[in-house]
């Protein structure tokens, strides 16, 4: 279960960042292939990203697992939406969809 | 966090994919030696977001993910 507490501080973060990444390491340093593919796709569309480092965080790291009913990380939500996993960033960056899913600058 | 192919692991995921998917293609390989690659081709996909897809999958092989076995997988699907 997903504490209120926790919701309301995932809630937060989403909404108050236009691209951002629950992730394992952060987006200067990402620590994990897929964390670092995603800094990559990103980054390399010019997109500034914040990042929640769940390493750090157990609570955070199995919460947002529960909240998102996703069982994997990196986890990418652009404007308060959950977009998906490495995966599905590098596939939507492929295809050309997730140029139109990200905010204009 | 890497999770390269065991045997065992293939047969498990193929078992509960064909279960929750019945009549899907299913295509796994580890030829990148780090990570394993699961591709999933299915009618039930069909009109389904890239996110709703990997979710059926990811449901399907929930018991895997939930004691740790599998922990680290890329997952491609596409409508049958």
């Amino acid at each position: 279960m997903v504490s209120a507490e926790l919701k309301k501080k995932i809630e937060g973060l989403i909404k108050e960042n236009r691209v951002f990444v629950f992730m394992k390491g952060t987006p200067e340093q990402p620590m994990c292939r897929f964390s670092m593919a995603v800094e990559q796709i990103l980054h390399g569309m010019d997109v500034d990203f914040a990042g929640y480092n769940i390493l750090e965080d157990e609570e955070m790291r199995q919460g947002i697992k529960e909240y998102t009913n996703w069982p994997t990380l990196p986890q990418v939500f652009i404007e308060g939406k959950f977009v998906g996993g490495a995966d599905i960033i590098a596939e939507l960056a492929e295809n050309g969809e997730l140029k139109k899913l990200l905010p204009k600058s | 966090m890497c999770q390269l192919l065991d045997p065992q692991l293939v047969t498990k995921i193929e078992e509960r994919i064909a279960k929750a998917l019945p009549g899907a293609d299913v295509i796994m390989d580890d030829s990148d030696g780090m990570h394993m690659a699961l591709e999933v081709k299915a009618a039930e996909f069909k009109g389904l977001m890239l996110v709703d897809q990997h979710r059926m999958v990811y449901k399907a092989l929930d018991d895997l993910l939930a004691s740790g076995e599998l922990h680290s997988i890329m997952i491609k699907t596409k409508a049958n």
